[in-house]
């Protein structure tokens, strides 16, 4: 009775924290998540023999609706977003324990394989959430331990935060989407039922209709470094154990990069190419085989600028023509097909088949006395080709004004008449052309007279 | 190990259970075992460290000790040796990081704060202000315990070491009262200066330079409060962790942006630091027979108040010197801490000037309103310094400076836009996160300036009431990790 007492109140407070927490996950964890609609689409299936699997680039990419009637498959989209490389070892573990599976095509997002990037502990415990709702209790309770005893994961926050799921998985705490999404729940009814763009399709499979704005968007691809050295020892080891599981599942295992934007592959520079011979490397020393379908050569698939909905994923004309593709290809190498011809091998074919401006990089820098810089780089396999025409505006101008007309110059000096904020836009377009311009982008800095 | 993860809590309540239902009388080998087990936990190798510095300095001592009073030579050649030993470490770990076999080699966590622990203790020893601990091992609980080895506060072992000796004794009302504390301090961290340290970094870490003059100071300001949240945060929670096992710790701030002068400032924010340099570099530098011959000289032909003020004012400067080199051997930190102490010297050199103006100007140096510009005017000279501190390069600070101050700019077009960019439609809670922990943190702030007792004016408030603020804390905190992908270490561990 002494003990009850004393921990009343202890007790009352944990049941009142736990209802704060219950009420807040309601309210704040969607209705449908890509881990919560992938997992319930999969235990719908009845017969899946092939799998897709991987990121968003995965189930934004390959609509089995499409590649199905090619191949003559039952295959299923496990992709989900951010998907770790555990997390698809987990699923096809999952996938191979129910069905007979005989292909699985993996398509790979390298960040998931960098020592960098491959942490991604809100998509896991989403990951873990969506499955052990299809779980018995033993089963939800390893899984739920296994993520938070996790040697990455014990020692930090997401640890305990995985005990609070509106924190791994929510959206939007503004009130109409919390009601909206209460309501949803309650009637067990989607928001825009139907709409691919809030729901998957049976196959698993999450269309975008958006088209990139290849001027206007921000997240342009900056430059980026890739090194030999940044490759997580442990992804890779979760690789090869995916590896084995094929293998052991007598399962063909194919790795597939899905297609990006131009403007994505050269950010890399020369080091897209190094990533893509090393990666290939180490899997045909395994005996598998590597397809990244931006180095495939135009006569089998090429990818449009209006394929895509932002920089890295095709939308859902773009993911028809490549889900066609793919299934071609697939049919191929079970036909005992040699490929290798349908991918580029080297930098050089890729750039000069890459030929049209697929954005423009602009970046400014405010020097002072020596006024401000500008550079710009046309994205696009043969730089030398493009011109480019600057316009500035200054703080207190109405419109920005030509400062210097199209050259093959790409860099501008301006000396601003006063501080503040100064516009630049560049113009650019492939030398010899008399459009006004094919691509453009505006920046702003600010500048002070120091 | 994180404090807010899986594995501490786990580990905290084993060496609570450990502590008070099976250690007895002696505790303090528990806390021990515990204490070198968490600093394991970050890397095996660090336990070298902590023991070479516990081990050095607990022989030093006893060597002092046995040594007589009057052999001043071999008493000075122990004490000057172990430190020299103790601080080339430190030394060589923060600045030696481009000789040759340095490069990559990290500082082992809490370096600099038990080592200024342990050598005060050394010093205290050598001037025989209380007697040598006999124990080897229970000199290593006082250099290694486990709520101040990350970052402080540096103890005093007059204080600290007796209270291992207790007989363990559960509390429930301590607990409760550490608990909160450690909830206040979460709070702080974790839904506030968290939430900053994106939005400072993004601000200050890129070409500042081209800032405007407003984005500028709203990085200044963010950073000011983003690093007090953050230590004053992990501070807080290390005073709660340790008071779960009945041990009080040295606070380590007193509401430093209420300060009336700068060297008020110093004397509320990292106190233990401040009375460490206090204790063992002011005072002997200023009781040094030069300096205490040049305060002579200065009386003598300056008079009283600079025959003291200038003597203080050069061991303020070496003082403020060894701070800004603690925090790290780039230039910016030395300046910033000279400009510390530049500005305490001015201060004291020049009070009877001050003294003289708020005469002639029948200045009411009393009253609530002087108390008021008091407290802006050194928020504005201490938000200054923070321009050197964090910015990396002197002369990009100088020009912030130059911008902020002459360059004002009324347009807010480019304050407009950093807010767009930093809570777009997704992130729109975030700022308000920050905002009620930052009213919050003001709020419980002044009631202690007023010296009020919050934790015990919140037991006079009604249990739901209490409750409600601490499960909306709670929420608040965990908010903040909606929007941040982990707990982030302590700023100040990295000193």
């Amino acid at each position: 009775m002494r003990l009850f007492k004393r921990l009343k109140k202890p007790v009352l407070f944990l049941l009142a924290f736990v209802l704060v927490n219950a009420l807040l996950t309601f309210f704040l964890t969607p209705y449908a998540s890509p881990s919560s609609e992938m997992w319930d689409g999969y235990f719908r299936q009845q017969e899946i023999d092939a799998i897709y699997i991987g990121t968003s680039q995965c189930y934004e990419s390959v609509n089995p609706e499409v590649t199905n009637p090619i191949t003559g498959d039952h295959a299923y989209n496990m992709g989900t977003n951010a998907q770790s490389i555990s997390d698809t070892k987990l699923a096809l573990e999952t996938a191979f324990a129910d069905h007979e599976i005989k292909e699985v095509v993996f398509i790979l997002d390298y960040d998931s394989i960098m020592k960098k990037t491959e942490r991604r502990p809100k998509a896991e415990a989403c990951f873990c959430y969506a499955m052990n709702r299809h779980l018995s209790l033993p089963a939800r309770f390893k899984n739920a331990i296994s993520f938070m005893f996790r040697p990455d994961y014990f020692c930090e926050a997401e640890s305990v935060n995985y005990l609070i799921p509106w924190i791994n998985n929510r959206s939007n705490f503004r009130p109409e989407y919390m009601l909206e999404n209460a309501k949803a729940k309650l009637t067990g009814k989607a928001p825009e039922a139907g709409d691919l763009n809030n729901i998957r399709n049976e196959y698993g499979y999450k269309g975008f209709y958006g088209i990139l704005d290849y001027d206007e968007d921000k997240d342009l691809p900056k430059e980026k470094e890739w090194s030999e050295e940044e490759v997580s020892d442990r992804a890779f080891t979760k690789l090869d154990d995916i590896i084995s599981l094929c293998e052991k599942e007598q399962a063909k295992l194919l790795v597939v990069v899905a297609p990006e934007t131009v403007s994505e592959v050269l950010s890399y520079g020369d080091s897209y190419f190094e990533r893509h011979a090393f990666l290939r490397e180490y899997l045909n020393a395994r005996g598998v085989s590597l397809y990244d379908f931006n180095l495939a050569n135009p006569s089998f698939y090429s990818s449009l600028p209006e394929d895509f909905k932002d920089w890295v994923h095709l939308n859902d004309a773009g993911a028809a023509s490549f889900s066609t593709a793919l299934a071609t290809l697939q049919n191929k190498l079970r036909a005992g097909e040699d490929c290798e011809g349908l991918f580029f091998e080297g930098k050089e074919a890729y750039l000069s088949a890459a030929d049209r401006i697929d954005s423009v990089r602009l970046k400014l820098y405010s020097n002072g006395k020596e006024g401000l810089t500008a550079e710009a780089f046309a994205m696009t396999g043969i730089p030398d080709r493009a011109e480019y025409e600057f316009y500035v505006r200054e703080a207190g101008m109405t419109e920005e004004i030509l400062v210097q007309g199209y050259s093959e110059k790409n860099s501008l000096i301006y000396q601003p008449k006063k501080s503040g904020t100064v516009t630049v836009r560049v113009n650019v377009r492939r030398a010899g052309s008399t459009c006004a311009f094919e691509h453009y982008r505006t920046e702003k800095t600010d500048y002070w007279k120091n | 190990m994180q404090f807010y993860s899986l594995e501490f809590i786990l580990f905290l309540i084993i060496l609570l259970l450990a502590y008070y239902l099976f250690a007895g009388k002696k505790g303090w080998l528990c806390l021990l075992a515990g204490s070198l087990l968490f600093y394991a936990s970050f890397h095996v190798y660090y336990l070298f460290y902590v023991l070479g510095v516990a081990f050095s300095v607990w022989g030093g001592a006893w060597l002092l000790s046995k040594t007589e009073k009057k052999r001043k030579g071999r008493r000075r050649l122990i004490l000057f040796s172990v430190l020299t030993l103790n601080f080339g470490v430190l030394c060589l770990f923060k600045y030696g990081g481009n000789l040759p076999g340095m490069s990559g080699l990290l500082m082992p966590l809490g370096l600099s704060f038990y080592m200024f622990q342990a050598a005060g203790y050394l010093v205290d020893i050598y001037y025989r202000k209380y007697e040598a601990e006999k124990n080897p091992v229970r000199f290593l609980l006082f250099v290694s315990w486990f709520p101040q080895l990350v970052q402080g506060p540096i103890g005093r072992y007059d204080r600290l070491a007796p209270q291992f000796d207790k007989t363990p004794a559960w509390d429930a009302e301590r607990a409760k009262h550490a608990m909160v504390r450690v909830l206040y301090g979460a709070m702080k961290k974790y839904a506030l200066a968290n939430l900053l340290a994106g939005t400072v970094s993004h601000i200050l870490d890129g070409d500042v330079r081209g800032l405007s003059s407003q984005v500028t100071v709203i990085g200044i300001l963010f950073y000011a409060v983003q690093q007090y949240a953050d230590f004053s945060g992990g501070i807080d929670m290390v005073i709660g962790i340790a008071e779960l096992f009945g041990i009080t710790m040295d606070e380590n701030f007193r509401r430093p942006y209420f300060s009336v002068s700068v060297a008020d400032f110093w004397r509320r924010w990292h106190i233990t630091l401040g009375a460490w340099m206090r204790d063992y570099v002011f005072y002997p530098f200023a009781l040094l027979k030069p300096m205490q011959r040049l305060g002579k000289t200065c009386k003598k032909k300056l008079g009283k108040h600079m025959g003291q003020a200038i003597p203080a004012s050069i061991a303020n400067l070496l003082v403020f010197f060894l701070v800004g080199i603690w925090h790290g051997s780039e230039l910016h930190f030395v300046v910033w801490g000279l400009y510390n102490g530049v500005l305490i010297a001015l201060s004291d050199l020049m009070r009877p000037l001050f003294d003289k103006l708020s005469a002639a100007l029948h200045i009411r140096t009393e009253s609530g309103g002087f108390h008021v510009f008091r407290v802006v005017r050194t928020f504005l000279l201490v938000s200054v310094g923070w321009y050197f501190d964090r910015i990396e390069r002197v002369s990009d600070a100088l020009v912030c400076l130059k911008n902020t101050f002459l360059h004002f700019d009324r347009d807010f077009s480019t304050v407009a836009t950093l807010f767009a960019e930093r809570f777009s439609d997704s992130q729109i809670v975030l700022p308000f996160v920050a905002l009620f922990s930052l009213i919050i943190l003001i709020v419980c702030s002044v009631l202690q300036e007023k010296g009020r007792d919050v934790y015990a004016g919140l037991q006079k408030v009604k249990c739901g009431y209490r409750w409600l603020l601490y499960i909306f804390m709670m929420v608040l905190i965990m908010t903040g990790f909606a929007y941040t992908n982990s707990g982030g270490g302590f700023m100040y561990a990295a000193f």
